[in-house]
């Protein structure tokens, strides 16, 4: 009854309940809404599920943890795709950091080299996979400032005042990086295409 | 201008739209809590640990402060010498000349010409008394004149 409820408030609302008065349900709803939003959109930008998870579950335990440093004046989806994005982008600099030291370890004599393992991945397993891995390819080919408002934009189908909100840049910033994100992702599937 | 570039990308955008919306896996929730609960554990296992491996550097600060302080406590009726005020010269820049110029062996025109560059003055600080060089004749004179008001006693000042 309280949960149902609940669930018809906004995530504002929930969130302000859960600020003053500690309520775990409304927390509890906010994660059931938007842990598979941000899972798509952090997946898509790092392109590893189990990292994907790990960073979700991060962000979670920020919202969790750090309630108090959420103003009602923002948008609550804008705050939380925020925290996911400093996380993902933190976790994709720290994973090409490692990509980087293991190769120049272990890659010079082709010795010890980890190809990783993408027959797990949910893209692949999923109905038109190869279609699917061929964007998603692209996709994280795409230059990390342009893939990030690419994603949140044409994937998760944000507005670009959101975005802006998201990124700390200005609209005009947020639509010329969505265009050339845009130009960047059809070079290169032309380019696999042509393949 | 804008919508000329949508349009120019409208297959990107329209593939992207079209991708498979990637899920969290079934347990999410599960697996938040034992990472709360866990995390929460983490924490007073850090602040504990932290406690203990800091405790002899806290033990060590804290005598430090506290001989400070005694040392602070024991100085506080000494006068702060860097506060005192410089004592006065008392020696008298004059004799002084003079007895380094008879030990040298000068001349009675030497120590009244040091007299001269002397710089005496009546001030706040005191008074400082000219010592007059007196020719001989003028001695004899005075001292004809003190005998004659004061006779042969030793009422008049010498």
């Amino acid at each position: 009854m309280l949960e149902k409820k609940l669930n018809e408030l906004t995530d504002e609302e929930l969130m302000l309940l859960y600020q003053n008065e500690n309520k775990v349900e409304a927390f509890n709803i906010l994660v059931d809404r938007y842990k598979n939003p941000l899972t798509n959109y952090v997946f898509r930008f790092l392109g590893d599920y189990e990292a994907c998870i790990d960073v979700v579950q991060e962000t979670m335990v920020k919202v969790f943890r750090y309630k108090d440093s959420y103003s009602s004046i923002a948008k609550f989806s804008t705050w939380i795709y925020t925290i996911a994005g400093n996380l993902a982008r933190t976790e994709y600099r720290r994973r090409k950091r490692r990509t980087f030291f293991s190769i120049n370890s272990y890659g010079e004599n082709n010795e010890n080299y980890d190809i990783p393992d993408n027959s797990y991945r949910p893209d692949v397993i999923a109905d038109g996979g190869i279609k699917e891995e061929i964007i998603q390819k692209a996709l994280l080919k795409v230059s990390k400032t342009y893939r990030e408002v690419l994603i949140l934009r044409d994937i998760q189908e944000l507005s670009y005042e959101e975005i802006a909100t998201i990124t700390k840049i200005s609209i005009g910033t947020v639509k010329s990086r969505i265009n050339r994100g845009r130009a960047q992702l059809q070079k290169l599937l032309k380019d696999i295409y042509k393949d | 201008m804008q919508m000329n570039k949508e349009d120019e990308y409208a297959e990107i955008s329209r593939l992207l739209k079209n991708l498979k919306k990637i899920e969290a896996p079934v347990n999410f929730r599960e697996e938040l809590n034992n990472r709360l609960s866990n995390s929460n554990k983490k924490f007073i296992y850090f602040a504990k640990e932290n406690t203990k491996k800091l405790l002899p550097s806290l033990a060590l600060a804290f005598s430090v402060i506290l001989v400070a302080i005694i040392f602070n406590l024991n100085s506080a009726g000494e006068e702060n010498p860097l506060l005192l005020q410089p004592k006065e010269k008392t020696e008298n820049p004059v004799l002084n000349k003079q007895n380094e110029s008879n030990a040298f062996g000068s001349s009675d025109e030497s120590i009244e010409f040091n007299y001269m560059q002397a710089n005496f003055k009546i001030d706040k600080a005191g008074l400082n008394f000219r010592r007059i060089h007196i020719p001989k004749e003028e001695k004899m004179l005075i001292s004809k004149l003190k005998q004659r008001l004061f006779g042969q006693s030793d009422k008049y000042p010498k």
